[in-house]
């Protein structure tokens, strides 16, 4: 046979490589079980402990207002820091309780509340908010809540929507505006809806035993040693993996945001649905990077799945994936990066670079260096297999 | 003469383990060469090292033309591997398995798409070729492993072990394939403990034991040198009684030579002496458990080389 040997024979190698991969993958039904199983179980659980639309009906909180003087504004129609305790106190009552005022308490005594945690949060209205509202300022309000970002997300989406609403209406722009209050009771911003960009992030997390499994597979079946018999470099059987997982995780990321629109979870008008793609796919990458690593020390599957969580259950809890805390130790840990990133764009709805640029290159970092490393020690522990 | 392996001085250490301990080969390019010996001996260290897997401790080879540390890439464009172990896909069909090897090696489709069935047609597998290799018989994907080595046609190619755990119909099939294949003018590398498998395909033969080759020839020479004749093995009922009677077999004339083999058994050149041995356990009251008269095999000469048997 006459051989015709191709130009491009590397990233034909590489195409045929990842396709293999991809064939085998789809056709183990108990890790296609196991990638969509995983996430959709933690949403399961999660809702079912938190609920599916909300864990918190409503949020205790003081508040004091200061706008109530005569600003002796000439012509001015209203008091807005009036209209928006009435429309905390009728519209939203179910998600807000105003459990008292300055005519209650004195702001000791709030405070003292909110360090036992009596309350959710303590409002301050300052004396100018309706002048600034009216000569078209930037009013203040001023938030003090308890360490919880769930709560201090909550009361600062719901009060930032109602002075906006206000804003809209009293520069007259589209009187219908007002009806845009009934929306405001439907975006209830529960526990659940604020963990679920996390779950993406975990589903997309299992890259690295995935990865480490299938070169452990290899490597225990002889197949990556007869696979070194052929002109492929040993590099591309590896970029062949990771680009075989990257695929499945964008299918997953799509099959997870799915799951968590049908379970209810809160998605922002304005995320942008590409970034909701591109995020969790550029987390993979990161995760498959610390995959390369995992996959150059192990041997057998077996150890290649117990090792993979020692590195996914630090990456779950101290990234803050199903519950929020402040440690610097986030700073170390890449799921942190993408979960907050997720979060802007999903629950925030905030889509700018400045919001989630850091995230992004923080993740690309990680990703980079986890896999140049990864490629090193991969070369150097496979040359004897 | 045109040389398709030439080593020189090949070591390959592991630890304190001389797995290959000096080897010199100098193999012809188109013929089929085998290696025979135990398990352990050597064979496959050698393969794995010629084969660019696994890198020599120190001596030089020069494979196809190609230094074997320095040019190992194109090494790997010449060669196919059939390894001892079962080693395929086990979620891919055979098809799909024989198609990535080429795939590997730059093949475009159209060169290995009908190649591929053909080759499965010749070794009877293609009704089951849409099927995933895990439901396979274990002698069915021992065949398939045989042509995943030799789809791009290689013009070296090593065998290792090719036929372990067929059965006689299924080893004579991949016998004959393995024939065709030297009659294309590739080189063939055959490691075996099977002696008839060795003396049945190899041109020429090398017997490793411990890392170093112990002979190498012909089959027919190799066993030439244990003399004409058959050979005579039987066992005696007790370790002690053998030795005694071992000297004076050894005095008489028709016997050229005789091996102590395990504990109780006896291995001699000489027919004609049968009836003379019968007289001479009869005098030392030994008695003999079992006889068996056969032709001279290559594990004879291991035995008469190592005073071991292939599988001991």
């Amino acid at each position: 046979m006459k051989k015709k040997k191709r130009k491009n024979k590397n990233v034909y190698n590489l195409y045929h490589l990842t396709i293999k991969n991809i064939k085998t993958m789809f056709r183990d039904r108990g890790q296609l079980i196991w990638l969509i199983g995983y996430p959709l179980l933690l949403i399961i659980i999660f809702s079912l402990a938190f609920g599916f639309s909300s864990s918190r009906t409503d949020y205790n909180l003081v508040l004091f207002n200061y706008d109530i003087e005569d600003s002796g504004i000439s012509g001015n129609p209203a008091n807005y820091s009036l209209l928006l305790i009435d429309i905390l106190e009728t519209n939203l009552s179910n998600s807000i309780d105003i459990i008292g005022t300055q005519d209650n308490f004195t702001e000791e005594e709030a405070i003292e509340l909110l360090e036992y945690e009596k309350i959710d949060a303590i409002v301050y209205i300052p004396h100018d908010f309706t002048e600034k509202i009216y000569f078209g300022m930037e009013p203040e309000i001023n938030i003090t809540t308890v360490p919880d970002q769930i709560a201090e997300t909550v009361i600062y989406s719901i009060l930032k929507q109602i002075v906006d609403n206000i804003i809209i209406y009293h520069n007259g722009v589209n009187p219908s505006k007002i009806n845009s209050e009934m929306e405001l009771e439907t975006v209830k911003i529960t526990y659940f809806d604020s963990i679920a960009p996390g779950f993406v992030i975990s589903g997309v997390l299992v890259c690295i035993s995935q990865l480490a499994l299938h070169f452990a597979e290899e490597k225990k079946n002889g197949t990556l040693r007869r696979l070194s018999t052929t002109p492929v470099p040993r590099s591309y059987i590896l970029f062949s993996g990771m680009f075989s997982q990257l695929i499945v995780a964008f299918f997953q990321t799509i099959i997870l945001l799915i799951c968590l629109l049908i379970f209810g979870a809160y998605f922002h008008p304005n995320a942008n649905i590409l970034l909701l793609i591109l995020i969790p796919m550029l987390f993979a990458f990161t995760s498959l990077g610390f995959g390369t690593l995992l996959a150059s020390l192990v041997q057998s599957e077996e150890t290649a799945g117990l090792l993979a969580w020692f590195i996914i259950l630090p990456f779950q809890f101290l990234g803050g994936l199903f519950f929020y805390f402040e440690s610097p130790i986030m700073k170390f840990v890449p799921t942190s990066y993408a979960a907050h990133a997720m979060r802007m764009v999903m629950v925030e709805g905030i889509n700018t670079w400045n919001a989630i640029g850091q995230d992004i290159l923080v993740l690309i970092g990680f990703g980079g260096i986890s896999t140049l490393l990864g490629i090193i020690l991969f070369q150097r522990k496979t040359a004897i297999l | 003469m045109d040389l398709a392996i030439e080593t020189n001085n090949l070591k390959r250490y592991f630890g304190d383990i001389h797995a290959v301990d000096g080897i010199d080969l100098a193999v012809p390019k188109g013929s089929l060469f085998g290696f025979l010996g135990p398990n352990g001996a050597g064979k496959t260290t050698t393969i794995s090292m010629l084969s660019t897997v696994l890198p020599p401790t120190s001596g030089k080879a020069n494979i196809l033309g190609y230094d074997l540390k320095k040019e190992s890439n194109k090494i790997k464009e010449c060669i196919g591997v059939c390894p001892q172990d079962i080693v395929l896909y086990e979620r891919l069909t055979a098809r799909e398995n024989i198609h990535l090897i080429a795939q590997m090696h730059g093949l475009k489709k159209a060169d290995y798409k009908e190649r591929t069935d053909d080759l499965l047609g010749r070794m009877n597998l293609l009704d089951r070729v849409n099927s995933l290799v895990k439901t396979y018989s274990g002698g069915m994907k021992r065949r398939v492993n045989v042509l995943m080595a030799v789809i791009h046609e290689p013009e070296l190619i090593f065998f290792d072990e090719p036929t372990a755990g067929l059965d006689p119909q299924s080893r004579r099939v991949v016998w004959d394939f393995i024939k065709d294949f030297q009659k294309k003018k590739s080189t063939i590398i055959l490691t075996t403990h099977n002696m008839e498998e060795a003396d049945d395909l190899s041109d020429e033969l090398i017997i490793i034991d411990n890392g170093k080759i112990i002979t190498q020839g012909t089959p027919s020479n190799l066993k030439g040198r244990l003399g004409e004749g058959d050979i005579v093995e039987f066992k005696v009922d007790e370790a002690i009684n053998r030795e005694k009677i071992i000297p004076r077999i050894k005095d008489l004339n028709f016997v050229k030579w005789v091996k102590p083999i395990g504990k109780r058994r006896i291995l001699l050149n000489g027919l004609d002496a049968l009836r003379h041995i019968s007289k001479i356990m009869d005098a030392v009251k030994v008695k003999m458990l079992d006889i068996s008269i056969r032709e001279n095999t290559l594990e004879d000469v291991f035995i008469d080389l190592t005073g071991r048997r292939l599988r001991d």
